[in-house]
């Protein structure tokens, strides 16, 4: 019996050795295997009442730290942050060109400030008028240019952000799956180390997705949750969903439903995210791109009001202005309201009004508070002109003499300059006797634009617009304070006792935008109205609002002041709680759509009329809400339509250089082609620091727009440097935490082949156990032979 | 021939390994290029001060462009004046010259001499205009504002055609700001004023000199007739409506009745050609002196063209001030029509006559 024994414990030693080479092998085969975890071998001893009877082998056991793996799959996250975040930069990196090559948008704003000097210096010379325009167009370009790929890295991060949910899809299912197989092969004594290593890879590969938190239960099954606890594998997957869009646009935002989020069934759980590569597509969407995206507008506002305040002062003479026509849009102005809203004051000083011939001589000249304050209802014509039909709503005496300085309508002041231009000379004031000029709100058809619109009718003649401190021909030029009342509530402010005006700007024809050099969509369009950049939760008391007020709604569609009192905006109010009003209100709520939009470390309130109509907010009674949220057309985009103006840059010579003379000797304006008074002060404009509004992170600042674009790149290139040095960081963190669980968990050639010599070492052993056996066996046989 | 133990040590050089390679690239980039980084952010720190020294330096290249341009004018214009000023030198060189001339007798030598120091100013006038009409990068340097307009006008071309207009008896070349040719609306000062006659009454006692005006050139010959007005009289000034180069008739005078052409008037002294014969009258047969009517055109606008010719080739006399208030400085080339109205009529003799010269700047 004992010697059987012995042969069955060698048999199983036998097999033994077998299998432990086998999990060797295998061990070494898969040295090589990305997430192979290294299999243990282990054995027991088997007795039978006290009497040895060989060994048997357990199931194979793998070698995992699960704390590690956790501070992994942590790391991991953090680490696919910092590259997606990296990837971003980089290719923002390549909107600023190389620093050697003077390509960056700061370089292009130095060559346009250069052209502008030269410009200053040699204002007549077809050459030089025409680099000005040239670098002006070029640098207007390249803003388009970049604000292109900045909304095409959103689009690309949204994209990226569906695929990579799609991807996070897969994996969540294939944890549930693995969760599934796992169960039953332990249930059933199975190996399911290998289906283990699937799941731990799966988890690995998640974490660079998401941040999650994983628990293994005693079934073996692992759930997984995000951060904030929401469940997203337990007994089984849940599926997330995000649409990508199509397209995107400067003002889309997640908070205006430009995006979708991230859902689980109809739950947004875009916000449960804060690490790996899902959180960092978002950031990058809606704050880094967005940010960058409004320094850029910034830039472009801030220019762009510069340049045009100086270049609505200028003239083009020789080449004479004989039409102009506004990019300031007005709405139609509803009867009713006529003539308290959408009207003009004179803060200060007065607007002289010239037409010149081709001489640069004056042939007629008055002034603006002139030709308003004279009876135009028989002069010059104006009477046989049709008048003006349509909005905004002409009144019965609207070409008769009206009061000093304002407040003049919209429709007072388009008669009252065309009757002028209708004068003879022997009308009093005496008029140029343009007969064809016209002057309107409309267009050729007598469609309402909201565009005034000046025309000559004569290319012999020139019109032009000279801002002065008094009425007195000659009096000393300086911009003409234009105070706008676009609602009608005149009543004044509360603090200051100074009648409240919606608008006050700087110079006629600058209001009007008769005479721009770039345009933009904000000076175009505005379906779109923004409040200033407000920190995140600050209410309106924080904001120094004492008292409850409305704000009130217009737009071109349904008319000015909308439901009368609009809504109510108490001093508690947060901008989301005033979002929610405008949002909720019954008329409003379907005509606009108010959002609070992220921008820098704050956010704005975000008002959009949603059949894109041209819209205002105004205050009702007093200014502190206006005040607190200085609602305004949005800049959003602005960087993204500035252009120089169409016919300027058909015909450079359009770009202002001189500006309108005054002779004491003659007591007549005059233009002169050798004028560089505006080139001047153009070139200034870029060489005077600027007043810039806080922006995509960089704070209220005053400086050139040079060093101003130098410091959007500047800031994007530390940014971007930062976070190099970060995915440095964590990738040597990640890979020594790698090396650390691989040195215990992976594979060791030389353990694994110190292990192949003991189990051929005990194979032998067993094998000489069963030959003596043998020998054993046949000795005791011959016994009985 | 395995190096490492565990794939993890293995995968950890290749990483080194490919991190080593990725740093070569960077330096050999670096080399090769000559700069630290194509993109900004390898330099970030450094980002805004490169930027900043690179539109300093753009500028200041802008600058130094501009400058040399600007010198380049300046020296042209340092130029002209020193053109100018060796002309006029020149010219009083030559001046001085023919001052000691003796010209007592007629002789060939001087009227050789005249005939050269007439021909050298031409000549100086010539030079000076030219200069002043230099052109530099496509405007006129002296022309102020107006670079697309010549600042002088000098139509002369030879020394007989300047003469036959600037005479120098009664036309002189202006020389003055006074000649600035900027278009000119005039208003008649005593527009509407009816004809009249002015009696002892107004004038107290009339006085007839032949002694001509010292103040007034003596071509052509001219007297003096002074008013005294009477004690206590409310008018000191009897003679204020009466017009410059307007006519007045003198009747019921005892030797002075004739028409008479104002050459200038102080408010109590007429001067007027012919001279009177001179006496003074008072009394009962005391003279009347007639003026007649204030014009009744109404304001005229001289547009004075760049030829040299004017367009309104009538106007209404010599009383239209311009719009500064001061006398017309062109008179010499105008000439008063015997007119019987007190503004008397003015024409232009010459439309070429009137004056070119510095226009406005």
């Amino acid at each position: 019996m004992a010697l059987t024994a012995a042969l069955e414990a060698a048999v199983s030693g036998l097999q033994s050795s077998q299998q432990g080479l086998n999990l060797a092998s295998n061990n070494i085969t898969n040295v090589n295997t990305t997430g192979y975890t290294r299999q243990v071998f282990s054995q027991q001893s088997m007795s039978v009442q006290g009497v040895g009877m060989g060994v048997t082998v357990l199931p194979p056991g793998r070698v995992v730290d699960q704390n590690l793996m956790a501070s992994i799959r942590q790391e991991n996250s953090t680490l696919n942050t910092l590259q997606t975040t990296s990837d971003y930069y980089t290719n923002t990196q390549n909107l600023f060109g190389a620093p050697g090559s003077q390509t960056s948008i700061s370089a292009s704003i130095t060559a346009l400030s250069q052209n502008l000097e030269s410009l200053a210096l040699n204002p007549n010379t077809p050459t030089s008028q025409s680099n000005a325009v040239q670098s002006a167009t070029q640098m207007t370009q390249q803003l388009n240019s970049m604000s292109a790929q900045i909304q095409n890295l959103r689009l690309q991060s949204d994209q990226a952000l569906s695929s990579s949910v799609s991807q996070a899809n897969g994996l969540l299912a294939q944890v549930a799956a693995l969760n599934n197989k796992i169960v039953q092969a332990d249930n059933t004594g199975q190996n399911s180390s290998t289906l283990e290593d699937s799941r731990d890879q799966a988890l690995q590969q998640l974490s660079g997705m998401m941040d999650i938190q994983t628990f293994t239960r005693s079934d073996g099954a692992v759930t997984i949750y995000t951060n904030s606890g929401l469940a997203l594998v337990d007994n089984t997957a849940v599926t997330l969903t995000h649409p990508a869009v199509s397209a995107v646009n400067p003002q889309q935002t997640l908070a205006g439903g430009g995006f979708s989020g991230i859902y689980i069934g109809s739950t947004d759980i875009s916000n449960q995210f804060q690490q790996g590569k899902i959180a960092a597509l978002v950031t990058q969407r809606d704050n880094t791109l967005p940010n960058l995206q409004s320094q850029l507008d910034q830039l472009t506002t801030a220019m762009a009001a510069q340049v045009n305040a100086v270049h609505n002062q200028g003239t083009s003479y020789p080449a004479l202005t004989s039409s102009m026509t506004g990019t300031t849009t007005f709405m139609p102005l509803p009867t009713a309201l006529a003539p308290t809203a959408q009207t003009i004051t004179l803060g200060s000083g007065d607007v002289a009004i010239n037409i010149f011939d081709k001489n640069g001589t004056q042939v007629a000249s008055t002034t603006l508070n002139g030709i308003m304050m004279s009876d135009m209802s028989n002069v010059g014509g104006q009477a046989a002109t049709p008048s003006l039909p349509g909005p905004p709503s002409p009144l019965v005496n609207d070409d008769k003499a009206q009061a000093s300085n304002g407040p003049w309508t919209l429709d007072q002041i388009t008669r009252h300059l065309q009757g002028w231009l209708h004068s003879s000379a022997t009308d009093n004031p005496p008029g140029p006797g343009l007969t064809a000029a016209t002057v309107s709100l409309n267009d050729n058809n007598g469609n309402f634009t909201g565009n005034l619109a000046i025309d000559l009718n004569s290319p012999s003649y020139g019109l032009a617009f000279q801002d002065q401190a008094f009425s007195t021909p000659g009096s000393a030029p300086q911009p003409a304070t234009i105070q706008f009342n676009a609602d009608g509530h005149a009543q004044p402010d509360p603090l200051t006792g100074k009648p409240y005006y919606t608008q006050t700007v700087q110079g006629f024809s600058n209001f009007f935008g008769l005479n721009n050099l770039l345009n933009t969509s904000a000076t175009n369009a505005r379906t779109t109205w923004d409040s200033t950049i407000i920190p995140n939760g600050a209410t309106m008391h924080n904001l120094g609002v004492g008292a409850t007020a409305n704000l009130t709604f217009s737009d071109a569609t349904n008319g000015i002041n909308i439901g009368n009192y609009g809504i109510q905006v108490l001093p508690s109010d947060t901008l989301s709680t005033i979002a929610s009003r405008i949002n909720g209100d019954a008329t409003l709520g379907k005509i606009f759509q108010a959002s609070v939009v992220p921008n820098g470390g704050g956010s704005q309130l975000r008002i959009q009329d949603l059949t894109g109509a041209n819209m205002m907010v105004s205050q009702n009674n007093g200014t502190g809400i206006q005040n607190a949220l200085q609602m305004a057309p949005t800049t959003a985009g602005a960087s993204a339509s500035v252009a120089v103006r169409p016919d300027i840059i058909g015909n450079p010579q359009l770009i202002s250089r001189g500006m309108v003379q005054y002779s004491n000797d003659t007591k007549t304006y005059s233009l002169s082609a050798g004028d560089n008074t505006i080139a001047n002060a153009l070139a200034k404009t870029f060489t005077n620091t600027t007043a810039f509004a806080s922006a995509g992170g960089i704070g209220n600042t005053n400086l050139t727009f040079t060093d101003y674009a130098s410091t959007i790149i500047s800031q994007n290139a530390t940014a971007a440097s930062t976070v190099q040095q970060n995915v440095q960081y964590q990738t040597g963190l990640t890979t020594a935490l790698s090396q650390k669980s691989s040195s215990e968990n992976g594979v060791n050639l030389d353990q694994e082949l110190a292990n192949i010599m003991m189990y051929q070492q005990s194979y032998a052993a067993a094998a000489k156990v069963i030959t003596t056996s043998t020998a054993m066996m046949d000795t005791l046989e011959s016994l009985f032979r | 021939m395995i190096s490492s133990a565990t794939a993890a040590s293995q995968n950890l050089m290749v990483s080194q390994l490919l991190t080593l390679h990725q740093q070569l690239n960077n330096y050999q980039e670096q080399t090769a290029t000559q700069q630290v980084s194509q993109d900004f952010k390898g330099i970030a720190s450094s980002s805004l001060n490169l930027l900043t020294f690179q539109n300093e330096s753009s500028m200041t290249q802008q600058y130094i462009d501009n400058n040399s341009l600007a010198t380049q004018q300046l020296t042209a214009e340092t130029n002209a004046a020193n053109n100018i000023s060796s002309t006029v030198s020149s010219l009083r060189s030559d001046l001085l010259n023919f001052q000691t001339t003796n010209l007592s007798t007629q002789s060939s030598a001087n009227i050789s001499a005249i005939s050269n120091i007439q021909n050298t100013a031409f000549t100086a006038m010539q030079d000076i205009a030219s200069t002043l009409n230099t052109q530099f990068m496509d405007g006129y340097m002296f022309s102020g504002g107006k670079t697309d307009t010549a600042p002088v006008n000098f139509p002369y071309t030879s020394l007989n055609a300047f003469q036959a207009v600037y005479t120098g008896a009664g036309a002189n070349f202006p020389s003055t700001r006074a000649n600035y040719l900027g278009d000119v609306s005039l208003a008649p000062t005593n527009a509407g004023l009816a004809s009249q006659n002015l009696t002892a009454t107004q004038y107290g006692s009339l006085s007839f000199s032949s002694v001509p005006d010292p103040n007034q050139p003596p071509v052509p010959p001219n007297g003096t007739i002074t008013a005294t007005p009477a004690l206590g009289s409310n008018n000191l000034t009897p003679f204020t409506d009466v017009g410059v180069g307007s006519t007045i008739t003198i009747s019921n005078s005892a030797s002075n009745n004739l028409t008479y052409t104002v050459l200038a008037n102080n408010g109590t002294m007429l001067t007027v050609t012919p001279p009177p014969s001179g006496a003074s009258e008072t009394g009962t047969t005391a003279p009347i002196l007639n003026m007649g009517p204030g014009p009744v055109a109404a304001p005229v606008t001289m547009a004075f063209n760049t030829n040299g010719t004017i367009s309104a080739s009538t106007i209404d006399r010599t009383q239209y001030s311009d719009q500064n208030g001061n006398g017309l400085a062109f008179a010499p080339t105008i000439t008063v029509a015997p007119a019987g109205t007190n503004c008397g009529t003015i024409t232009a003799a010459n439309t070429n006559a009137f004056p070119p010269g510095l226009r406005a700047g």
